[in-house]
C-alpha cells in the first residue's frame, strides 16, 4: 500500500517521501543515512569539477564494461550508431543520470531508478535540457519488481556497496530480468587495498567524493557477491576489475581487488 | 549537415541559437586540420571564422613522417613537387658550413642526421597547405561562419553558450580553440599558461642558395640564436634566424646587401652566392604551454595549447598530434553516448599528449639554451661547454632518438598515425 502511495507521488513533496520511506524500514534495501547524504549532494551530480569529478572521470569505464557484458550476452546492433535501439533498460541507483543518459544516447529505452527525490529531479530536469527521454522514477528495484516490469539489461553501478539487505536487493533483480536478459554490478571492493585506495584515498585525501559517501563495512568482496547473487538465481560468470591510472583514468584488469565489474544473467530463464 | 536552430523571441527581435556539438575556432593551419579530422571521424561540428583575416603567413613548415602520413589519410597531402620539398639530412654545427656541406659522404662537423638517404620530413610552405585545406574543407558538407569582434562565452552546465559582438549566438557542447599562441579563448577562460623565458624574434625570409641543397636542412648555433635553412624545391631554402629582440630589430633593418652579408658570416663563405627572394619578416617568440589543455567545454589545439621554439621545426607537428589525439578521445566519447563536454575526454587528452609536448619542450628549451649561450648563464665557457653538449649529442644513441622523436607518432599514438 505503502509503495502504491509513493509511485503516485510527484515532484513536490520531498519531505512526505522520506517519512514515509523511513516507515517502512523492514522490506527495503536502502540505507537511509546514505540516502541523506546523497540528497545533499544532489546538486552536484553534473558539475564536472565538483564533488563527483571522480565519479565523471570513472564513466567512460563503466560504459565500457557494460557495452561489453551487453555484446557478450547477444544483445545490440554494433554496426549501427544507436547500438541499444529498442533494448529495455534499467538503471538501479540511477543518481544524476550519468549513465542514464549515455545509454539513452545510445538508443537504449531506459528506465532510472532512485531512491532519492531531490536527485530524480536533477536526472529529470538534466534529461530534459540533453533532449533525452528517459523514464526517471522515486523507486527501488524492489517496488519495481512487485509491479511486474522486465528489462533486457539492467545495471547497478556503485549501488551495491549502499545496500544494506543484498540478498532481498538480487532477489529483485531476478525477478526484473527478461528471460534472457543481462546484469551488470559495479561496486567497490571490501579489502585493505581498496580501503585505502577507494575510501581513504578519493574520499578523504583528494576529496574526490564527499566524505562518508562509502562506509567500508558494506564493500563487497568478488566471491561474496557471486555466492549471493548465485542464490538469488543470478550466475556472475565475469569478474573484470577497474584499475585507477595516475593521470585519472582508468583501465581493465583481471585484478579486482579495488573496483570490479561482474556480469551475467539468469540462472534458470524466468518463465 | 544541419544544425538545430532555435528562435528565441525577445520582443520584437527574433535571436537565432545555432546549436551544434562542437565549434571550432581560429583561422589558421590547425584550425583547418582539425576541421577535416572531424569530418574524417564524422563528428559534427561548426566552423567560426574571425572577420579580422589580415593575417599572411609567410612561414614554411617542417613535416615529419608521422605527420605526412596523417595529412595523407585525410586528402590534404596533394602538392607537386612545388610545393614540398624533401628532407633527407640534417646537418647542425655550432661552426661555419664548409664548402661540401652539402655532400652527403663527406667528413662534417657537427651533429649529422640521416636515414640511409631516407626521407626525414618534407618542408612546405604554410599558404600551400592553407590553401589545400580550404579546398579541402569548402567540399565538406560543415557550417562556416563568421564572427565579429571578441567572442564572449559561457561554460555552463548544459553547455556552452556564445556570442560575438553583432549578438550572434551558439550553443554547443565544446569549444576547440585553435587560435594561435595569443588564443583570446584560452585567455576569457581563464587558463593559466607558462612562458618561458626567451628574449628572441624569429627573422623569416626565403632565398636562393644558387646551388643544389641536395635535400639537406642545416641550422647553425650562433651565440644569439639558431639560424636554420629549410631546403626547398632543388636550390632554394627557408631561412628562419632566431635572435635576441635588441639584435632582431638591427639586422630586420638592413638593407638586403647588408643582410645577406650577415647571413654569409654566419653560414660561410661558400654562401656568398645566396640572393633573397622573399620580404623578411619577423615573428615573436614566446614559448608557453598550458598544462591544463582546456577546461570542461574547452580544449586547446595547436599553438593555443603549446607554442615552441622553431628551432626543432616541431611546432605544427606537435599541433597534428593535438588533433589526432582530440579526434580519438571524441570518437570514443561518441561511442560510449557521452557529450563532448564531458570531464573525462579531457583528461585522455592531455595524459594522452603530456609526455610528447613536455619533451619537445624541454628539447627544444634545452638546445637552444646550451648551445645559444648569450641567453643563458652558459656565457663564461661558452664553447667548451658546447663542445661538451654537442659530443653528447652526438653519441648514437642519443642522435638516433632524438630523430626518432622528430619523425613523429613515437610519443603519441592515434588512429590517425596508424597505417592505413
Ligand atoms: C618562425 C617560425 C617558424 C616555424 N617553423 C616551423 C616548422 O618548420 N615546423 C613546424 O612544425 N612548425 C613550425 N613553426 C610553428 C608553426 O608555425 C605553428 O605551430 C603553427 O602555425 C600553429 O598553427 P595554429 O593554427 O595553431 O596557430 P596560428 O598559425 O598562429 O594560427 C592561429 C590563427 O588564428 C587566428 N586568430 C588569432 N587570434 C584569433 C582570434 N581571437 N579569433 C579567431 N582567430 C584568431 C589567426 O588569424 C591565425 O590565423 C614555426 C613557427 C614560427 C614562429
Amino acid at each position: 500500500m505503502l509503495y502504491l502511495v509513493i509511485n503516485e507521488l510527484t515532484a513536490n513533496t520531498q519531505v512526505t517521501i522520506l517519512i514515509l520511506e523511513k516507515n517502512m524500514a523492514t522490506n527495503t534495501t536502502i540505507d537511509f543515512e546514505d540516502k541523506d547524504q546523497f540528497d545533499a549532494i544532489a546538486e552536484q551530480w553534473w558539475n564536472p569539477s565538483g564533488s563527483l569529478k571522480s565519479l565523471h572521470q570513472f564513466t567512460p569505464i563503466r560504459i565500457e564494461y557494460i557495452k561489453n557484458s551487453i555484446k557478450r550476452h547477444h544483445f545490440g546492433e554494433w554496426e549501427k550508431l544507436r547500438p541499444l535501439s529498442n533494448l529495455q533498460i534499467l538503471d538501479i541507483g540511477c543518481g544524476g543520470g550519468l549513465l542514464a543518459e549515455p545509454m539513452s544516447k545510445l538508443g537504449g529505452i531506459v528506465t532510472g531508478i532512485d531512491s532519492s527525490l531531490s536527485t530524480i529531479e536533477i536526472a529529470r530536469r538534466h534529461a530534459k535540457s540533453s533532449k533525452l527521454e528517459i523514464d526517471y522514477q522515486v523507486s527501488t528495484a524492489e517496488r519495481l519488481a512487485d509491479k511486474g516490469t522486465k528489462f533486457d539489461v539492467i545495471y547497478a553501478s556503485e549501488v551495491i556497496e549502499h545496500v544494506s539487505d543484498r540478498s532481498l536487493f538480487l532477489n529483485s533483480i531476478q525477478r526484473l530480468l527478461e528471460p534472457k536478459g543481462v546484469v551488470i554490478i559495479t561496486t567497490i571492493n571490501r579489502n585493505l587495498f581498496s580501503f585505502a585506495l577507494a575510501k581513504i584515498s578519493a574520499e578523504y585525501i583528494f576529496e574526490l567524493i564527499p566524505k562518508g559517501t562509502h562506509d567500508f563495512t558494506k564493500f563487497v568482496q568478488p566471491s561474496e557477491l557471486r555466492s549471493e547473487a548465485k542464490e538469488a538465481g543470478i550466475i556472475l560468470d565475469d569478474f573484470t576489475g577497474f584499475k585507477p591510472l595516475l593521470d585519472g583514468r582508468f583501465k581493465f584488469t583481471s585484478i579486482t581487488t579495488v573496483n570490479y565489474g561482474a556480469s551475467g544473467s539468469l540462472a534458470r530463464p524466468n518463465i | 549537415m544541419q544544425t538545430n536552430n532555435i528562435r528565441i523571441l525577445h520582443g520584437l527581435n527574433i535571436i537565432m541559437v545555432n546549436k551544434t556539438p562542437i565549434v571550432v575556432v581560429g583561422n589558421g593551419l590547425t584550425a583547418e586540420v582539425m576541421c577535416s579530422a572531424l569530418n574524417y571521424f564524422g563528428l559534427e561540428y561548426t566552423r567560426l571564422l574571425s572577420q579580422r583575416n589580415d593575417f599572411v603567413d609567410t612561414r614554411t613548415t617542417t613535416i615529419n613522417m608521422a605527420s605526412q602520413k596523417m595529412l595523407s589519410r585525410l586528402n590534404l597531402w596533394s602538392f607537386s613537387n612545388e610545393n614540398s620539398t624533401e628532407i633527407r639530412n640534417i646537418l647542425v654545427s655550432q661552426h661555419k658550413f664548409s664548402e661540401n656541406c652539402f655532400d652527403r659522404n663527406s667528413e662534417k662537423s657537427g651533429l649529422h642526421f640521416f636515414l640511409d638517404g631516407e626521407i626525414m620530413a618534407w618542408t612546405i610552405e604554410n599558404e600551400s597547405l592553407l590553401k589545400n585545406c580550404q579546398k579541402h574543407n569548402s567540399k565538406l558538407p560543415s557550417n562556416i561562419e563568421n564572427y565579429y569582434g571578441n567572442l564572449n562565452i559561457e561554460y555552463t552546465e548544459n553547455g556552452v553558450e556564445i556570442n560575438d559582438i553583432r549578438d550572434k549566438k551558439w550553443r554547443t557542447e565544446l569549444i576547440i580553440a585553435c587560435d594561435g599562441a595569443n588564443s583570446a579563448i584560452r585567455k576569457s577562460a581563464g587558463l593559466r599558461s607558462t612562458s618561458m623565458a626567451t628574449n628572441q624574434e624569429a627573422i623569416v625570409a626565403r632565398i636562393n642558395l644558387n646551388r643544389l641543397h641536395h635535400n639537406f636542412a642545416v641550422q647553425r648555433f650562433l651565440p644569439d640564436g639558431p639560424l636554420a635553412l629549410m631546403p626547398i624545391r632543388t636550390q632554394e631554402a627557408a631561412l628562419v634566424w632566431s635572435l635576441s629582440k635588441t639584435k632582431s630589430a638591427n639586422i630586420f633593418n638592413l638593407s638586403e646587401g647588408e643582410f645577406k652579408r650577415k647571413i654569409i658570416n654566419a653560414l660561410g663563405d661558400n654562401f656568398n652566392k645566396i640572393t633573397l627572394c622573399s620580404e623578411k619578416k619577423i615573428w615573436g617568440l614566446k614559448p608557453s604551454v598550458t598544462r591544463s589543455m582546456g577546461r570542461p567545454g574547452l580544449i586547446l589545439a595547436g599553438d593555443s595549447n603549446h607554442s615552441i621554439h622553431p628551432l626543432a621545426g616541431m611546432g605544427f607537428n606537435l599541433a597534428l598530434a593535438d588533433i589526432a589525439v582530440i579526434c580519438d578521445c571524441l570518437s570514443s566519447a561518441k561511442k560510449n553516448g557521452l557529450s563532448f563536454s564531458h570531464p573525462s575526454i579531457l583528461s585522455e587528452y592531455r595524459a594522452r599528449r603530456r609526455l610528447e609536448v613536455e619533451a619537445i619542450i624541454a628539447i627544444t628549451q634545452g638546445l637552444n639554451r646550451l648551445f645559444s649561450y648569450n641567453s643563458f648563464k652558459f656565457k663564461i665557457f661558452p664553447s667548451s661547454l658546447t663542445n661538451i653538449g654537442l659530443g653528447i649529442m652526438d653519441s648514437l644513441p642519443i642522435k638516433k632518438q632524438l630523430a626518432k622523436i622528430a619523425a613523429g607518432g613515437v610519443l603519441t599514438s592515434a588512429s590517425l598515425f596508424s597505417d592505413v
